[in-house]
């Protein structure tokens, strides 16, 4: 059983190694494109998804930035409360004897 | 004063009746019981006193230059830029800065919140001491003290937002006082003066969150005069007047964490056992408060970014100088914040306050002058203006110095009360 749990998980890394390095080799090919310019890789990448586009009416702005705000606000009502947690939750205290 | 407090048992006053039986008098209580000559020793023997005699001696004569000479011979003020660092530092940066009366005032007196006690004074104090210095700012900047009147009670704007805030600062600076006079009501022994305040003391409190929520946004709501001068990553015409507000929140906190701290340090003759064995844990406490502040804050600042659609200006220069504002002015302090509390460090909520306070008044800079007319050229301010600037605030920093060396706000006084 704990040999078969070892083979999954050599597997997995594995797998998580190959796709690091194909992707590590993308974002470098890619800044080598860029001509190493980080910020106009990552604006590329937001023209390609959407993120910057020309909005030509004011339906489709609206439609697009409540869009991202409601996306936000639906990540802070997850994140306030882990944080909120995160914050109250003290450390455990360690008990140190006397010999 | 710790040599003479060794020496002799009355000093520090903390009574009306002297050991040998007789009442100290108001001018004995202002010379902190010492002699003239003691007093003068003590405070020669301070190099702070020192440091401000230097900056006074340059800075008066400026000051007085500006009133006779006008704003043109200390600052480089034009048309361009306007405000300058009496109104980006001492207004927009002290204000915020100040929010600590209205927090502390609410917790203590309508969340019962009594194990904030021994720091509510001491809020309530930092907080007028800001504003009343924020106007003192505000005047030099404007030059004409006898026509404060005018925008308030003879050249009504009531649709403008400047309106909006010198009725607001004036009526929570009166606000303010009358919270603080408790304290010195107690030290010249005008009981009668007390209960009267003590009466209204409820109502002071609710009218101070009212004035103090409504004008931090206003100040911020004051940039919104300016659309096309401030960057659109430091201005947000939605959000402007609650980014304003929800960053006081902390900056008020850590600012009472500052002077607090400094206060147990330099001048811990002055504290009773009280304030110094409850500081710590009330560092703490302040701290959770900063740092959930502090997330809500991050969040709406990214919502604006999202509401104006300017997620294009994060990959320029500019962007890249915003991210390092929010960085090191508000997710540093507010982890470091976490952590303090998870880890119980009272010392680590110390230092993320300190990186706080600067977050602020960097902030504040960034949005009124470093990127005010970020298409044109930059502003450097005049070294007679930075003088002055300086100067007014060691005049700040020896009020409080005077308020608290006397009046009961770190410790308990245990004469009649």
């Amino acid at each position: 059983m704990e040999n078969r749990y070892s083979t999954t998980g050599k597997i997995l890394l594995a797998t998580g190694s190959i796709m690091c390095i194909w992707v590590g080799a993308a974002v470098i090919n890619a800044l080598s494109y860029m001509n190493w310019s980080v910020s106009e890789l990552i604006g590329q990448y937001l023209a390609a998804t959407g993120m910057i586009k020309p909005l030509h009416t004011m339906v489709d702005f609206y439609t697009h930035i409540k869009g991202i705000e409601y996306l936000i606000c639906v990540a802070f009502f997850v994140a306030f409360p882990t944080f909120y947690i995160y914050v109250n939750k003290e450390q455990k205290k360690v008990q140190v004897t006397k010999e | 004063m710790r040599f003479f407090s060794h020496q002799r048992p009355e000093i520090p006053i903390v009574d009306h009746i002297k050991s040998d039986g007789t009442e100290w008098t108001i001018k004995e209580k202002l010379w902190l019981g010492l002699s003239a000559s003691d007093y003068f020793k003590q405070f020669f023997r301070n190099p702070v006193n020192w440091l401000m005699i230097g900056i006074f001696a340059v800075g008066v004569p400026l000051i007085l230059q500006r009133y006779i000479y006008g704003l043109a011979a200390v600052t480089h003020a034009s048309n361009d830029y306007p405000w300058g660092l009496f109104l980006g530092f001492g207004l927009f940066g002290m204000v915020p800065l100040s929010a600590s009366g209205f927090m502390l005032g609410t917790t203590c007196e309508l969340f019962g919140r009594k194990d904030f006690h021994p720091i509510e004074r001491l809020a309530l104090l930092n907080g007028l001491l800001g504003y009343f210095f924020a106007v003192l700012f505000l005047e030099v900047d404007l030059g004409m003290p006898w026509r404060l009147p005018y925008p308030m009670f003879v050249s009504l704007g009531p649709a403008a937002v400047l309106f909006l805030v010198a009725w607001h600062v004036a009526t929570y600076l009166s606000v303010q006082i009358a919270e603080v006079l408790p304290a010195f009501f107690e030290w010249i022994g005008w009981l009668k003066g007390k209960r009267v305040i003590r009466k209204m003391v409820l109502g002071l409190t609710i009218a101070g969150i009212i004035l103090s929520t409504l004008h931090q946004g206003a100040l911020g709501a004051l940039f919104t005069y300016a659309p096309s001068k401030v960057h659109p990553l430091w201005l947000s015409a939605n959000f402007q007047w609650i980014h304003f507000f929800c960053s006081s929140i902390f900056a008020g906190l850590s600012m009472v964490i500052v002077s607090s701290t400094l206060i147990r340090n330099f001048a811990g003759w002055r504290c009773d056992d009280t304030f110094k064995n409850s500081l710590d844990d009330i560092t703490i406490k302040l701290g959770k408060g900063c740092s959930l502040a502090m997330i809500t804050y991050l969040v709406i600042k990214i919502v604006a970014i999202a509401h104006d659609q300017e997620w294009a200006y994060l990959l320029t220069g500019w962007g890249s100088y915003y991210l390092l504002e929010l960085g090191v002015g508000v997710v540093l302090p507010m982890f470091m914040f976490a952590t303090a509390v998870r880890n119980n460090s009272a010392t680590l909520a110390r230092a993320a306050a300190w990186i706080t306070v600067f977050g602020i008044i960097w902030n504040r800079l960034n949005t009124s002058m470093i990127t005010y007319n970020w298409q044109l050229y930059p502003e450097i301010p005049h070294w007679k203006e930075v003088w002055i600037t300086v100067t007014i605030y060691s005049l700040y920093f020896l009020t409080y110095r005077f308020i608290i060396y006397r009046l009961p706000i770190v410790y308990n006084w245990k004469g009649k009360k």
